[in-house]
């Protein structure tokens, strides 16, 4: 599948998801957004929603992002944010393909870990971490344990939407560059465009490939709230429902492309 | 009858099974005699995760999702504060077994001031929805919880002690089992001290309290209340601050309008305080009788 299309099915997922939290009380659609493309790009090579943990979201507030793939692979009716639904903010393991409880940050990487020391499956498995995340300790430990054990299957995959919920991260932490230390962990690091379709696909051949002697990261550049331009405008949308009409003018441009 | 370590016990158990299927022992930084030998006899079942308790607990889910049972063993006040989290969102989230193994319970660090006491740690995995709580008296009985276990994986806590055990106090002294709740030395009928571990044993074997029952709880926060009722005096001392051991779960069981309360307890003076164990004891008043 190209660049375009590749694009028009993620948009097409944008507007599943808008639906799907349409009217509800409270979604974090910018952390969602950012990785959305990403996601696509997966689930269209098959690399996620078929092998048990082929992708872990642990940044636990965009694990929504899922449910749109989720309803049109098990054909699931989502009743997000409804009381008593396991579709919320943050990930239930009574949604299909999710075995993580999320919100809490910093878990995914070393749950990751210890799957593959017991099972070691033949697959990737894609956890995806916010850069914020990235503050936490754990984080650390895995990277450290992960790369010192050649567990060469658990990719980290970070978020790099260089916003949390209180400003951006270069502002706040200077110096944080998050490509050189996952390098400096020992880490093969691909920095890509995370909306560039075709460096995405480029990347996962080559990871899938299994040519890489090292573990190997990618660090998503990327714009939280990608594809409504007002979420994009500030961190401040991190956790604000923008009015239904700003829902609903996104619902149309998004399904025109 | 010559005293042992629990957790030696427990590791040389491990290390006598020829396999040990579908099983990991995770520790971080932390060794034990027979330890090296279970790193040998078991290599593959070893997980070294350096110091990194947080990473421990994650790799025990992940772990546990792949269908293994994970073992977490390490020193008390760091496998249980440290990676706290870790408990309450991943295992007391969903139904994945664990058997975590903190050894150094209480004051069993005595001498290295506060960062080695585990004085709340009874208080911390009582707030881990679904995980069982035990704090065995001895080396027979933390085998037979441990075994269990094996058989039967659930999400459980042996807290074991850093010092020394007899093998089997309950028959030695010929305690009254009480199922789900722990061992009972029937002295009174109106008097009843409750206590746990080391300090609990040290009771028993000295023969302190003379005119009191000793309770030495081994299952933390079950229904207790019957037993409770039937005192007029009940005295908690252990080896907690106030509100994090025992005491809270206690006081909530006795009939409040006919029983007297009492306690004793570790406070926080205790922050740099270097001293061995009993010294601690005499310290905070944990063996002073109040019947």
């Amino acid at each position: 599948m190209n660049a375009a299309s590749l694009q028009s099915v993620s948009n097409s997922f944008r507007v599943s998801y808008l639906k799907m939290v349409r009217g509800s009380r409270e979604a974090l659609i910018p952390s969602c957004f950012s990785i959305i493309d990403f996601v696509t790009c997966l689930y269209q090579r098959k690399s996620a929603f078929a092998s048990e943990l082929d992708l872990l979201i642990s940044k636990g507030h965009a694990a929504s992002v899922i449910y749109p793939f989720l309803a049109q692979i098990y054909n699931i009716e989502l009743n997000y944010g409804a009381d008593g639904s396991p579709y919320g903010i943050y990930a239930n393991p009574d949604v299909p393909t999710i075995c993580m409880p999320s919100g809490s940050l910093g878990h995914g990487l070393g749950v990751a870990a210890g799957y593959h020391m017991v099972k070691d499956p033949s697959y990737m498995s894609y956890v995806i971490l916010g850069d914020g995340e990235c503050f936490e300790g754990s984080i650390w430990e895995a990277l450290m344990f992960i790369s010192s054990s050649r567990l060469n299957h658990v990719i980290p995959v970070v978020d790099s939407n260089n916003r949390t919920i209180l400003g951006d991260i270069d502002k706040n932490y200077q110096h944080f560059d998050i490509s050189k230390k996952l390098t400096g962990f020992g880490f093969d690091v691909y920095d890509l465009n995370g909306h560039d379709f075709s460096s995405i696909q480029a990347t996962l051949d080559i990871i899938e490939s299994g040519r890489g002697v090292r573990p190997s990261a990618i660090v998503l550049k990327t714009i939280k709230g990608k594809g409504v331009p007002l979420l994009e405008s500030s961190h401040l949308w991190h956790n604000r429902m923008p009015e239904d009409s700003v829902i609903a003018d996104a619902i149309s441009k998004l399904s025109e492309n | 009858m010559p005293k042992r370590l629990q957790r030696d016990v427990l590791i040389n158990y491990l290390n006598a099974e020829k396999e040990l299927p579908d099983l990991r022992f995770i520790t971080p930084d932390f060794g034990a005699a027979p330890l090296d030998d279970f790193r040998k006899i078991h290599k593959d079942k070893f997980i070294f995760t350096g110091i990194a308790e947080q990473l421990s607990v994650d790799l025990a889910y992940g772990i546990a999702v792949a269908g293994s049972r994970p073992i977490v063993y390490g020193m008390s006040p760091f496998v249980s504060a440290r990676c706290y989290e870790q408990y309450k969102v991943l295992f007391g989230q969903s139904d994945q077994p664990i058997c975590i193994l903190p050894v150094g319970v209480g004051l069993g660090y005595d001498h290295n001031t506060c960062s080695h006491y585990s004085l709340d740690d009874i208080s911390l995995y009582s707030g881990v929805n679904g995980l069982k709580i035990v704090t065995p008296v001895d080396c027979k009985r933390s085998l037979s919880y441990f075994k269990e276990w094996l058989e039967n994986p659930c999400k459980l806590v042996i807290r074991l002690e850093r010092q020394a055990l007899e093998e089997d106090l309950c028959n030695e002294h010929k305690l009254k089992e009480l199922p789900g709740l722990g061992l009972l030395l029937e002295r009174s009928s109106n008097n009843l001290v409750v206590t746990w571990g080391k300090l609990g044993s040290h009771i028993i074997e000295n023969n302190l309290f003379q005119n009191a029952s000793i309770l030495l709880v081994e299952e933390v926060c079950t229904n207790s209340s019957e037993v409770l009722h039937s005192y007029n005096h009940v005295h908690v001392t252990e080896e907690s601050y106030l509100g994090t051991g025992l005491f809270p779960w206690i006081a909530s069981s006795v009939a409040t309008d006919r029983t007297v309360l009492t306690s004793s307890h570790v406070d926080h003076r205790i922050g740099d305080v270097r001293a061995h164990r009993d010294t601690l004891w005499k310290e905070f008043g944990l063996l002073d009788n109040p019947f």
